[in-house]
């Protein structure tokens, strides 16, 4: 950047930009077992939590929402957090604010960051797609599935599920992309298998990877 | 070795009835007909009212078996069987070949009265015997003054009597001892500590002649001191004038061992045991000695109770004059590096002595007169210098040490903004990192119609180039592309998208099981 202001962390990670937006929560919430919310994954990342140990299981279906976006669809057995975000600019800010710093776009009305949001999201990692693999049977976790967070409060940790996918028969399962919250160990993982058949009646898992990008990050405020 | 229980008749006159089992000779019941018994085998005596083997004349009294022939049998008084009970076995002893021993029954009084006496006729076979074979003998080394032996059998044998011998330092061990039982093969014997350790020599046999070979080990001695230690005042110590004691810490002892204080004539003073600090009730002659360590094992812990030099020495030296030894600042610490409120704490390599340890601070470098305390924590404002005092005689020059410290407004590797809410909360911290969206859109992959997956046909597409500034082939920690694809449930197992990173740009190649298929998803170029 040639002008403008870049902060950054204590590990020199970045802070923000004034080059570049940033993203926000649009809103937040619990869904229920089998309760629904629908996004629009063109621009919102869908994003899940739970403050105790077990599966986030839920079933995304493309175009199945209203208005033709994306549905997920609760079938963890219990309620957990979800909250929907999208870009900055985006995302109206919670309080008029007669003090703080906002930082604007070049165009003057592109807000790219303010501190008149009630929360900020503190980013821990983007994982690429196919880059999370697991293998074996998961459904004794956290055996067979892959380590996605390792440290301090797994239970203020928000995970993605814009493409995950949920089978529960014991006969053609299928684990997509499916967040598993270790609290006692601080640890979450994910699983991604699915079962084959064999003729003349064998099944058994076959490992997978994302075909999505994971965020993982926190709230704060 | 067989177990036999005969039965009586005690009502019919005639006493032996039969031999429960399956005898090796005859029934018994005549001399031309013995009742064939070997080394070892035992006998109990059982009234027929129990078997019922004459059922109607079974008679359900007690009696008495008599004639246990002297030097056969493990006893020789009469055996009494009790009404509808068996008795206790009795065991032969020795082996006759060829002899034939006569047992005679009486009655015993009451009840029915028995018709007469008849005779069981018993002989006693020649015993087979295998010697056992000796495998090792091996000694512990427990903290202990005693050591056990333990002599192994790699075969018990069979026969006779198991019998064992363990000895120091008599090569044909000779002090037999029956087995606890004729299938044990490890037996055990307890050794003293001595200086020389000499031989242990092992032996087992099943008679006299049916004996094992003779094994052995040598013994063991007393285990000598650990005499690696440390002292952790180092080499020297300096103690005030009017000081009566001084303290030496052993580190690095052995917590079995005794550790004592010698002085320079050889005079043995206080002692500690294992690691610790020793309180010497002594003073340096002349205002300066060497003490030197010496280390023992205890007897009760497998030593000889001997010392013996650690070669480990310290000068101590005792100061003249006033008698005060100034402490020594070692540092200046501060905690909380990202809060406003610090507190720092003085840590001293010593305390010095003679005096009474006191801590001051101040702001500037002059020896305060007051504002001395046992302290030794103290406020610290951010982004100044204090100047800290520690001294066994408050501002009496060459009593205290002093050190300065300063204390900025963060530590030098902490940086960053932070953000609150309206309601005082942190929404941003020094700590967190934000995703920044450096570029977003929607990208575009087809198939192509070339199977790459073989027996499972599968086709792939690549995306053409996407901007993305900033980003290398390896950077993926800070430049990370978003991506979110709508992959069909059917497709599981697939790769679905790769990355395929570049400098400044990036492809996606996408990968399906349907030829020609287009498909088309967001992404967001994050630079975190």
């Amino acid at each position: 950047m040639s002008y403008g202001i870049e902060t950054f962390n204590s590990n020199e990670n970045l802070q923000f930009s004034t080059s570049q937006e940033t993203v926000s929560v649009i809103t937040s919430g619990t869904v229920a077992n089998n309760g629904t919310v629908d996004f629009d994954n063109s621009k919102e990342i869908f994003m899940v939590n739970r403050t105790t140990t077990g599966y986030c299981l839920g079933d995304v279906t493309v175009g199945g929402g209203a208005g033709g976006i994306e549905r997920f669809t609760n079938l963890t057995g219990a309620t957990i957090n979800y909250l929907k975000a999208t870009r900055t600019s985006q995302v109206a800010e919670n309080s008029a604010g007669t003090y703080g710093i906002r930082v604007f776009d070049t165009n003057g009305t592109t807000r790219l960051y303010s501190s008149n949001y009630s929360q900020g999201q503190s980013l821990i990692d983007i994982l690429s797609p196919n880059t999370v693999s697991s293998f074996g049977d998961p459904t004794s976790p956290p055996t067979n599935l892959a380590l996605i967070y390792s440290g301090t409060g797994p239970g203020d940790v928000w995970v993605s599920m814009t493409n995950s996918r949920y089978g529960a028969s014991l006969q053609g399962g299928y684990y997509k992309e499916l967040p598993y919250y270790d609290i006692s160990n601080n640890k979450i993982y994910m699983a991604n298998a699915y079962q084959q058949f064999t003729f003349p009646n064998t099944y058994y898992w076959l490992g997978s990877s994302n075909s999505s990008s994971i965020f993982l990050m926190k709230r704060k405020g | 070795m067989a177990a036999y229980t005969l039965i009586v008749d005690t009502f019919n006159g005639t006493f032996i009835n039969s031999i429960t089992f399956n005898a090796i000779g005859g029934d018994g019941l005549s001399s031309g007909n013995p009742f064939v018994m070997q080394v070892g085998d035992t006998l109990a005596i059982q009234n027929d009212y129990t078997q019922q083997i004459n059922p109607g004349t079974a008679f359900n009294g007690a009696l008495d078996i008599i004639g246990w022939t002297t030097g056969y049998w493990n006893s020789t008084s009469s055996l009494l069987s009790f009404a509808n009970t068996t008795s206790t076995a009795r065991t032969i002893l020795a082996a006759a070949a060829g002899n034939t021993l006569t047992l005679s029954a009486s009655a015993d009084q009451g009840g029915n009265a028995l018709a007469g006496s008849d005779e069981f006729f018993i002989e006693v076979a020649a015993a087979s015997i295998t010697a056992p074979t000796a495998n090792n003998v091996t000694v512990d080394n427990l903290d202990d003054d005693q050591y056990t032996a333990t002599f192994n059998l790699s075969a018990g044998g069979s026969g006779g009597l198991l019998q064992y011998s363990i000895e120091k330092n008599d090569a044909t061990p000779d002090d037999w001892i029956d087995a606890a039982t004729d299938g044990t093969t490890s037996f055990q014997a307890d050794f003293t500590r001595t200086s020389t350790p000499g031989t242990i020599y092992a032996q087992a046999r099943r008679s006299a002649t049916d004996v094992s070979s003779i094994v052995s080990v040598a013994g063991r001695g007393f285990i000598a001191p650990d005499l690696g230690i440390t002292l952790s005042e180092g080499s020297s110590l300096l103690i005030g004038s009017s000081d009566t004691s001084f303290v030496v810490t052993v580190a690095d002892g052995n917590s079995n061992d005794q550790y004592q204080v010698r002085d320079s004539s050889g005079t043995q003073h206080e002692t500690v045991i294992g690691n610790g600090a020793i309180t010497v009730t002594d003073l340096p002659s002349g205002g300066s000695e060497a003490y030197t360590i010496f280390g023992r094992r205890p007897t009760g812990s497998g030593g000889s109770n001997s010392y013996s030099t650690t070669s480990t020495s310290i000068t101590v030296t005792q100061q003249s004059g006033s008698g005060i030894v100034p402490p020594v600042i070692q540092s200046i610490t501060n905690d909380n590096p990202n809060s406003s409120n610090v507190t720092a704490t003085v840590n001293l390599t010593s305390p010095g002595s003679g005096g009474t340890l006191n801590y001051a601070q101040t702001t500037g470098n002059s020896v305060p007169s007051s504002g001395w305390g046992t302290g030794n924590t103290f406020t610290h404002p951010r982004n100044t210098t204090r100047y800290y005092w520690a001294s066994q005689s408050t501002n009496t020059v060459g009593a205290y040490d002093s050190a300065s410290h300063f204390v900025g407004s963060y530590s030098a590797s902490v940086y960053g903004i932070q953000v609150f809410n309206a309601s005082g909360n942190l929404t941003m911290d020094v700590s967190d990192r934000v995703s920044g969206i450096v570029s977003r859109g929607s990208l575009s992959v087809t198939t192509g119609t070339t199977n790459v997956g073989g027996a499972v046909p599968q086709y792939e597409g690549t995306s053409s180039a996407i901007s993305f500034t900033g980003m290398t082939t390896t950077n993926d920690d800070e430049f990370e592309v978003w991506i979110s694809g709508d992959i069909p449930t059917a497709q599981f197992g697939l790769t679905n998208f790769v990355i395929n990173r570049g400098t400044n740009s990036y492809t996606v190649t996408y990968r399906s099981y349907t030829a020609s298929e287009t498909i088309s998803a967001p992404y967001f170029n994050v630079r975190y």
